[in-house]
């Protein structure tokens, strides 16, 4: 198998299941109570704050709340945060690109009376700093934007966007899902008061994510009960997989810059290989200002899943965002955000790779996707209507 | 999420491409997902001796489009027109609920293929 899917979730690292395993069987008593073994969980829990704080420069590890998920994570900031300050406004910026847990909180906060603003993406997917600031009135109590696209991979200026909004008391949420672990990610210098991960796209387990929450930020819990995590999320800390982000975050940070570059070059040779040998083949998302292991194209005359059975036939797996992959039967919002033409955006794939590709395995998905597309074309009726 | 033999047909896509002296011939387009079905026919004496399709789509609009010419070669025009899209879901194993407009598209297009008589 040829695994480039890493933007939908990541192998756990053998270290990270390591780390995790005695967290199951041995110190598996409940962080909450006071007896030893709950102090020895107490304190892996600790330690695994601390060391996530650390890494994403947060000043006080109690910024740091573990979740359940990214999704989980973006939904206690845009959700919690806007209830929390509602008194100051009802006013929500964010735009069209967002991750579905950001735009789908959005939703429900219009649901309950919020106005929510989705300002629209130039044609690489990246908002204008100018424009969010505009879009920003006396109601706005709060900012959204990713720090990095999980479709086409295209980076946002989040720290812009935090320096125009300095001092006018408007709070700003990024979803880092897909950056953490795979660019340098600081909450101080960018700015941000809330910021969202998630374990299992660096090589962490499922079921684990954090918010960065700014020190003095009031938000509103979506989850009520034991009073865990400062009462912003009850539920009894899922120990394990909290030890588990914490070490894949050691790891994804440990070598980061050297690995990005890897990645970079071997993305560069994949993107470089397909759109040299197919015509009527575009890359989507910025050329350069992009995660370094996100390749994503759309195809004229291929379609999408079509694609993707044809890949996934020669073992290789790949992700796609047109249409016939949805029960909508629209392409993504995102590849719409970006104004591809509908025929473009029904050829949509995404390859995104990780640590463990090689080249070899990047040279044989290139020759396996240039096939599959001229083969598909072979089939399709000779020139679009 | 497909039946093999969807993918069977989807892999291996039969009777593709224009026919010799084709007697009818239409080509129609889903607008809401942007899948396009081309089909030829050549009846002799109400018989359809031969039929060939091209699709641009997903698996299930190509599996269909093949299934669909596999199953009606030979048919009486009468007989082709009786096949309805749940017909040919059938024969594909069944298709995903989201992915029968691919069999409609499929069933559509051949019928107005029959219906436009000799290419001009």
């Amino acid at each position: 198998m040829i695994y480039l899917d890493h933007a939908a979730t990541t192998p756990v690292a053998p270290e990270v299941l390591e780390a995790m395993l005695p967290y199951f069987t041995r110190v598996y008593a409940n962080p909450s109570n006071v007896h030893r073994p709950s102090l020895e969980a107490r304190r892996a829990l600790d330690q695994a704050r601390q060391g996530v704080a650390g890494h994403l420069g947060a000043r006080q590890a109690s910024e740091i709340v573990f979740t359940a998920s990214g999704t989980e994570a973006d939904n206690l900031a845009v959700l919690g945060l806007a209830r929390a300050h509602r008194e100051h406004g009802d006013h929500v910026v964010t735009t069209r690109i967002e991750h579905h847990a950001v735009l789908h909180a959005c939703d429900q906060l219009e649901r309950e009376g919020f106005r929510v603003t989705r300002l629209p993406v130039d044609e690489w997917g990246r908002v204008d700093p100018q424009a969010v600031l505009e879009a920003c009135g006396p109601g706005t109590v709060l900012v959204s934007v990713m720090l990095a696209n999980n479709e086409i991979g295209s980076l946002q200026p989040v720290a812009e966007i935090a320096e125009l909004l300095r001092g006018r008391g408007i709070l700003l949420h990024s979803d880092a899902v897909q950056a953490v672990g795979h660019i340098p990610v600081d909450v101080g210098q960018l700015g941000v008061d809330a910021l969202s991960l998630s374990a299992h796209k660096f090589h962490g387990p499922k079921g684990v994510g954090a918010l960065y929450l700014k020190t003095g930020i009031r938000v509103e819990p979506l989850l009520f009960g034991g009073g865990q995590e400062r009462g912003l999320r009850s539920g009894t800390e899922n120990v394990p997989g909290v030890v588990g982000l914490a070490r894949a975050l050691d790891l994804a940070c440990a070598g980061r810059e050297e690995r990005a570059e890897r990645l970079r070059t071997l993305r560069n040779r994949l993107v470089e290989r397909v759109l040299g040998e197919l015509p009527d083949a575009h890359l989507t998302g910025h050329p350069e200002l992009r995660l370094p292991g996100t390749a994503s194209f759309v195809f004229e005359g291929a379609e999408g899943e079509s694609l993707l059975l044809q890949l996934d036939r020669k073992g290789i797996c790949v992700s796609t965002g047109s249409a016939c992959s949805n029960a909508t039967l629209e392409p993504s919002h995102v590849l719409k955000a970006l104004g591809l033409p509908l025929q473009r955006a029904h050829g949509s794939l995404r390859l995104t790779l990780g640590r463990e590709n090689t080249v070899e395995e990047v040279d044989q998905a290139a020759q396996a996707l240039v096939e599959a597309v001229r083969r598909l074309r072979s089939l399709a009726p000779r020139s679009r209507s | 999420m497909y039946s093999p033999i969807v993918l069977d047909h989807f892999h291996h896509p039969r009777h593709v491409g224009v026919v010799s002296a084709a007697t009818g011939h239409a080509r129609l387009e889903n607008p809401v997902c942007g899948d396009v079905v081309e089909f030829w026919t050549r009846v002799v004496e109400d018989r359809l001796e031969e039929v060939g399709f091209r699709a641009f789509g997903c698996a299930a609009a190509i599996a269909s489009a093949s299934m669909l010419a596999e199953l009606v070669r030979g048919l009486s025009s009468r007989e082709v027109l009786t096949l309805e899209a749940a017909d040919l879901v059938e024969a594909l194993g069944g298709l995903p609920p989201s992915k029968t407009h691919g069999a409609a598209l499929a069933v559509e297009t051949l019928r107005a293929a029959l219906g436009e008589g000799v290419i001009s």
